[in-house]
Order: C-alpha cells, then sequence, then structure tokens
C-alpha cells in the first residue's frame, strides 16, 4: 500500500466517520423534524377526538335517561346531531386509520341503536364508555411518539384530564343511576364508583400534569365549587347508604 | 372541567407543536447546511492536505530513484520549513555531498591522490571510506612503485642469473655427454674383463678339476706303482722259484740223462728229451735270471717311478691347491667384474638422468630468463600504469595522524614530493634510506637495546653503500661533470657511517639522537640540493 492510499485512508476514515455521524444527526433532526409535524398533526386530531369524546359523554348521558324510562327524546337527537357533526368533523381529518374511524362510527351506530330499543341503561352507558375508552385510546397512541417537546407534555397532560373527565363522567353516569334507581348498590357498582373516583383524583392529581396556569386554576376551582362539593356528599350518601337505598331525600347528583 | 380548558390547552399544544415543527425544520436545514460545509471544508482541507504531502513526497522518491540510478544532478525546490522541506533540504544536501564525493571519486580514478576533502561530520562514513581509500591508494602506489622499481631490478638479476645458469646448464650438458661416452666405453670395457674373467675362471676350473684328476690318477699310478713293485717282488721271488725249478729240472734232466744213460737204447730218447729238458731247465734259469735282472731293474725303476709319482703328485696337489685359489681368485674378480659392470652402467644411467636434468634446467634457465624479460617488461607497464597516479605527500599525513602513505605521523623525516627527484629507482632507495632513518630515530626515542638498533644501523650503513654504488655508476656511466666532488660528499658520509657503527659495534660509543640528527640534516638536504642537480644529466644522457 503506497503512501496516498495510506493518507487517503489516514483522511478518509475520519471523513467517513464525520459523514455517517452527520447523517445520523440529519436522520435524527429529520425524526425530530417529522415527529413535530407529527405532532402538529395530533393536535389538530387531539381536538377533534376530544370533541367527539366530549359529544359522546353527553350523547352517554341524555341516552342513559332516556333508557332508564325518560321522555326527551328531541333532546336525545339534538345531542346525536351534534355528535355526528363533530365525528364528520374527525372522520374528515383524513391522518386517521379508516378502519378505526369505520368501527368508531359502526359503535356509534350500534350504541344508538340500543337505545332505540330501549335497551339497559347500564348496558348503553357501558357501550358508550367502551366506544370512549377507544377514543382515548386513540388519543393516547397519538401522544406515542420520540420526540420530546413541551407541546407532546402537554398533550401527555391533556390525555390525563381527558381520562379524568372520562372517569368523573362515568362516576356521575353510576351514581345518578344509583341514586335514580334509589336501591341498594351492587358490589360491582360499589367497585365502580370506588374505581372511577381513584381515576379522577389519580389523573387530575398526578404530577407529571402540566397545564396552563389558567387551567389549572379553572380545574381547582372545580374541585373548590359547590358541584364537586356536592358530588362527594352525593358519593358518601351512596357509600354510606349503598346496602339499604333510600338516597333521594338526601341528596340528588349533579348532571354534568 | 369545560371544553374551553381543553380547546385552551389545544390552542397552546397547536402552538407549541408549531414551534416545535418550525424549529424542526430550521435545525434540519441548519445541519443540512452545516454537514454539507462541514463535508465540502473537509474534503477541501483534505485534498490540499493530500496534495502537501503527496506531492512533495513524490519529488522526494522521485529524486531519491534518481540517487540510486546514479543521477546526482536534480535538486528539490525548498518552499517550506515544515518536515517536508527539511526532508528536501537534507535530501539537496546528501546529493551535494555525493556529487562532490563523486567527483572525488572521479578525480581519485583519473590517478589523482592528492585529493583533499572535508568530511560531512565525524559519522560521514563515506567519506571516512573515501579518505581511507586514497590513504590506502597512496600506500599501495607508494608500494607498488617500490615494489616495480624492486621487481624490475630482481628481473635482470634473474634474467642474468638464469642466462649465466642456461649456458652452465649446456656446459654441463656438453661434459656429462663426454664423462656418458667414456663411462659407456668404461662398461664395455668392464664388461669384457668380466667374461674374459669368467673364461678364465673357468679354464682355471677346469685346471683345477684336471689337475685333481691328475693328482687322482697320480695316486693311482703311485698305487699301480707300488703293486708294480710288490708284483716285482713277487715275480723275483716267482723266478726264484722258477730258477729253483730250473735247478731241480735240470738236476731231474742229470738224472733222467743218468737213467737214460743207463738205459742204453731204451733210455736214448729219453736221454734226449732229459737233454731237452735240462737245455729247458737251463735257458730257463738264464731266462729267470734274465727276468730276475730284468725284475730287479724293473724294482729300481719302479722304486724310483715310485719316488718321482710322489714327487709328482705332491706338485700335482699344489698346482690343484693352486687352481682352486686360482679358480677362487677369478671367481671374485668376475663378481667384482660384474658388480663393476653394473656400477658403471648405474654410473651411466645416472649420468644420463644428469644429463636429462642438465638439460632441463637449461631449458627451464631459458624459459626463466625469457619470463624475467617478460617480467621486466610487465614491470615497466606496471610503473607506466602506476605512474598515471599522482600520489599525495604532507597534506594526507596531516589529514589523518595515523596512517600516512609515507610511514608515521611522528616520523620526523617526511617522505613526500620535496624529497622525490623523478627518477623512481633512486627514489625509492631514497624512501627506503628515509624509512631506515626515522626506525632509527623511533629505535632511539624508545630506548631499544643495542641488539635492536644494530641490525638498524648496519642496514642503514649497507644500504647507503649499495645506493651510493649505484649512483655513481650512474653518474659514471653519464659522465656527470660534479662526478668527483658528489662522491666526495658520499664518501664522507659513508665514512662517517662506518665509524659510527664501528663505534658502535666495539662498544667504544654510544648512540645518542645527535646522531640521528646529523642524519637527519645530512639526507634530506643531500637529496634536495645536490641529487636533484644530476637529474637533468642523467635524463638528457638517457641513463634513467
Amino acid at each position: 500500500m503506497n503512501l496516498s492510499k495510506k493518507l487517503l485512508l489516514l483522511v478518509g476514515i475520519p471523513l467517513l466517520a464525520f459523514l455517517i455521524d452527520s447523517w445520523q444527526l440529519l436522520t435524527l433532526t429529520h425524526a425530530d423534524y417529522v415527529s413535530a409535524m407529527t405532532l402538529k398533526s395530533s393536535t389538530g386530531i387531539f381536538m377533534h377526538s376530544s370533541e367527539l369524546i366530549n359529544e359522546l359523554q353527553k350523547e352517554r348521558g341524555l341516552s342513559a335517561i332516556y333508557a332508564s324510562g325518560g321522555d326527551n327524546f328531541a333532546e336525545v337527537e339534538s345531542q346525536r346531531k351534534s355528535s355526528d357533526l363533530i365525528l364528520a368533523a374527525f372522520v374528515g381529518v383524513g391522518k386517521i386509520d379508516r378502519k378505526l374511524a369505520g368501527a368508531i362510527t359502526m359503535d356509534i351506530d350500534r350504541v344508538r341503536e340500543m337505545t332505540l330499543a330501549s335497551q339497559a341503561p347500564d348496558a348503553i352507558r357501558r357501550e358508550y364508555s367502551q366506544l370512549i375508552a377507544r377514543i382515548l385510546d386513540f388519543q393516547a397512541s397519538l401522544t406515542r411518539t420520540d420526540v420530546s417537546t413541551e407541546a407532546l407534555r402537554h398533550l401527555n397532560s391533556l390525555l390525563l384530564v381527558e381520562a379524568a373527565k372520562e372517569s368523573l363522567g362515568q362516576l356521575r353516569a353510576v351514581g345518578s343511576s344509583i341514586l335514580e334507581s334509589d336501591r341498594p348498590v351492587e358490589q360491582g357498582e360499589l367497585f365502580a364508583l370506588t374505581e372511577f373516583r381513584a381515576r379522577v383524583l389519580a389523573n387530575l392529581d398526578s404530577r407529571v400534569i402540566y397545564l396552563e396556569a389558567e387551567s389549572v386554576a379553572a380545574i381547582n376551582a372545580l374541585r373548590a365549587g359547590d358541584d364537586w362539593k356536592e358530588m362527594e356528599i352525593a358519593l358518601a350518601e351512596i357509600m354510606s347508604k349503598a346496602e339499604s337505598g333510600d338516597y333521594l331525600n338526601e341528596a340528588a347528583p349533579h348532571q354534568t | 372541567m369545560r371544553p374551553p380548558l381543553i380547546k385552551r390547552e389545544l390552542a397552546v399544544i397547536a402552538k407549541e407543536a408549531d414551534e416545535a415543527a418550525d424549529m424542526g425544520i430550521n435545525d434540519l436545514l441548519s445541519s443540512i447546511l452545516l454537514t454539507a460545509g462541514a463535508l465540502l471544508i473537509t474534503i477541501f482541507a483534505s485534498i490540499r492536505l493530500l496534495n502537501g504531502i503527496l506531492q512533495p513526497v513524490g519529488m522526494v522518491v522521485r529524486l531519491a530513484e534518481d540517487v540510486c540510478a546514479g543521477n546526482l544532478s536534480n535538486r528539490l525546490p525548498v518552499n517550506s520549513s515544515d518536515e517536508i522541506g527539511r526532508m528536501a533540504d537534507a535530501l539537496n544536501r546528501m546529493s551535494d555531498e555525493l556529487e562532490q564525493k563523486a567527483r572525488l571519486a572521479e578525480k581519485i580514478a583519473g590517478g589523482d591522490l592528492t585529493v583533499n576533502f572535508s568530511l560531512a561530520s565525524e559519522k560521514d562514513t563515506l567519506g571516512i571510506a573515501l579518505r581511507s581509500m586514497v590513504e590506502n591508494l597512496n600506500d599501495l602506489i607508494n608500494s607498488i612503485r617500490e615494489g616495480a622499481a624492486l621487481l624490475e631490478n630482481m628481473s635482470v638479476q634473474i634474467a642474468d642469473s638464469s642466462q649465466a645458469l642456461s649456458q652452465g646448464a649446456s656446459e654441463s650438458a656438453a661434459s656429462l655427454e663426454e664423462i656418458s661416452s667414456t663411462m659407456v666405453e668404461i662398461d664395455a670395457q668392464t664388461s669384457t674383463t668380466a667374461q674374459n674373467t669368467d673364461e678364465a675362471r673357468k679354464i682355471a676350473d677346469q685346471t683345477m678339476s684336471a689337475s685333481k684328476s691328475g693328482t687322482e690318477n697320480m695316486a693311482d699310478m703311485t698305487q699301480a706303482v707300488s703293486s708294480i713293485h710288490d708284483s716285482g717282488k713277487q715275480i723275483t721271488r716267482i723266478v726264484k722259484i722258477i730258477e729253483d725249478i730250473a735247478f731241480q729240472t735240470n738236476l731231474l734232466s742229470l738224472n733222467a740223462a743218468v737213467e737214460a744213460a743207463r738205459a742204453g737204447r731204451h733210455g736214448k730218447g729219453f736221454a734226449v728229451v732229459a737233454e731237452e729238458v735240462r737245455k729247458l731247465s737251463g735257458r730257463s734259469a738264464a731266462a729267470a735270471k734274465e727276468a730276475a735282472e730284468m725284475v730287479s731293474n724293473s724294482n729300481s725303476n719302479i722304486e724310483r717311478g715310485a719316488q718321482v709319482a710322489g714327487v709328482t703328485a705332491k706338485a700335482l696337489g699344489e698346482i690343484e691347491n693352486g687352481s682352486i685359489k686360482t679358480a677362487g681368485l677369478l671367481s671374485e674378480i668376475a663378481a667384482a667384474s660384474k658388480e663393476q659392470a653394473a656400477g658403471v652402467s648405474q654410473v651411466a644411467i645416472g649420468l644420463s638422468q644428469i644429463d636429462q636434468v642438465t638439460q632441463q634446467n637449461s631449458a627451464y634457465a631459458e624459459e626463466t630468463a625469457a619470463a624475467a624479460e617478460e617480467l621486466t617488461g610487465q614491470v615497466k607497464n606496471l610503473r607506466e600504469i602506476v605512474s598515471k597516479f599522482i600520489v599525495a605527500t604532507g597534506k594526507q599525513e596531516e589529514a589523518d595522524p595515523h596512517i600516512t602513505s609515507g610511514g608515521l605521523a611522528s616520523d620526523p623525516i617526511k617522505w613526500g614530493k620535496e624529497l622525490m627527484i623523478g627518477i623512481n629507482k633512486i627514489d625509492s632507495q631514497h624512501r627506503r634510506l628515509v624509512i631506515l632513518a626515522n626506525d632509527l630515530y623511533h629505535a632511539l626515542r624508545e630506548g631499544q637495546a643495542s641488539s635492536a638498533l644494530q641490525p638498524i644501523l648496519e642496514e642503514l650503513a649497507d644500504y647507503t653503500r649499495t645506493h651510493f654504488s649505484y649512483e655513481e655508476q650512474l653518474m659514471q656511466q653519464s659522465g656527470y661533470p660534479d662526478f668527483v666532488s658528489h662522491k666526495a660528499a658520499h664518501t664522507k658520509l659513508v665514512q662517517k657511517l662506518e665509524d659510527i657503527f664501528q663505534g658502535f659495534k666495539a662498544n667504544r660509543s654510544g648512540i645518542g639522537i645527535e646522531t640521528f640528527n646529523f642524519i637527519k640534516d645530512w639526507l634530506p638536504s643531500h637529496i634536495m640540493r645536490t641529487d636533484k642537480k644530476y637529474v637533468s644529466h642523467l635524463q638528457s644522457r638517457g641513463v634513467v
């Protein structure tokens, strides 16, 4: 091997290492960029999915009331239209998996039919809850990215808030159902109440939660507000009279 | 918990995501730009760096290959003071040194051994080797010159000696041929003598046999004579018996006659017979008497014959003894003659061999003479070749204090050009004298014993005489006008040396450094002032 080849090797090997390192840096930078762009697009999807969850939660409550003997189907119908509008916006985002969108649409139709068939309110709530849980899982999948940014942190915190909100909705739904039927609490319902409350508190008190100051203040105001206290009182009432029932004279859970 | 919270948070998130995306694109672009820039700079710098190394190194390699191929004329441009620049400068200086040494080597090859050069450093192996080579060549050429001069003289002497030897061998061969022919004659005569002696020995043997036979016959004859003598005595006794018988017969015839007479006529016949018997007895008696006489005479003769036979037998015995001695002597003479003949033959053979050897010696001597003449010619050629070399003197000696072309640096008399007169043989002799004088100096300085000084002094004196004799011979041959005064100077120095040497030998005077100082003053002065005067004269006369 002559000197020129040796020198070429001497220069070429670090140059090649530099090229590989640069390529890796570019790849990482590009991945960060792609993650940032994905996160940006996920933010819109997250927004639509949050609205959809919010609408489905409303629809779940109204449908459960209707299924339990209510007569204001027009209110249910109106909510379903609102939900459909949001669903259309959600599905129309374009970056959502077609299968998921189709499955969610089919589930919504199926649970609505259950409502029309006047099936058991618990079953309707459970179906809505599973549907909302699927959307929450979808939301969680949006936060699974390699990039670590403020936006992702906010998104994760928002996911916790969404989960707390859903748990709170389920807690209220179960509580309302118990109070409205004024019957002793079944063991499964008792466990559900405990679990949902624990989830609400765990998510809201999570140390990784990272929200804007206004949002934190709003949550704190909510937890310190009368509605929250009434809910706590109602839960305490249910727990204390779980075996006997007869809650109607004491308290009524706040409808969200 | 109301949607506005989520909307607010989502708005914040969207803003942050936009910022992250903007930052990401900015980071990506800046990374691409930085990487591309760094890559370009690195490639450009690498190319410059490689060119900056490879080009000068390539030039260095080409120069080194040129130097390897013997081309020392190329040089490298020195454009920097870094390692490559220093290497180029060092290679240029190396080429300069090599070129300088190559030029010196060319001079040496051209025969100039007076070259002088400085070493690049103490570790300049090539320079040291060249210097050593020059010094050794100086020594070698000087030695060859001396040796050639001596060889020339010796070859001439060998040629003369060989011719003389050849001539002597021829004469010896002629003498040997004469001796050989004489020896052949002697050989023939000796052979004849041996043959004659052998025949004489044979005759002596025959004589000895004859005398022995005669002695034996004489003994037989003596015996026969003795027997005859005995027979004579018996015959005498028989004759006496016969006489007695004749007497008795006579008596009987008488008696018969008586009787016959008595018988008358009847006895007449008987008487006649008796008469006849008486007559017969008478004749028998007479015959017996004559026989007795004859026997007596015969006995006398036989006795005398026996005596003569005895004497003859004795003489024959002496003859036999003499014959035996003669035969023995002749046998010895014959053996000696044979041995002499064999010796003469061997001498002849030896002479023949000597003759052959002599003839061979003669041939060898002729060949040796021819070879010596050829050697003389070759020596002349050698001297012509060696004369092309210009030998260094003092400068070279100064260059190395240990080894010089003429001797040691500590020699008080330096042999050099100033002491050379241009006549090789005389220069060689002068150099020999200088060496001997320096040897004497060193021996004196080292305080060597008289036993060590004596051979030096002796050789110095002898060689001085030899040299002066040669010079004087040349001057005399050429009719040198200043010959007398020159010879006088020679004689004076020889006498001085002789006195020193004799005084030293007789232990009458020691040798001091002043003796050497005298030689040291005299020798160079004589060579440079006196000897150089005759050079042109000798050369003009063609004696050298």
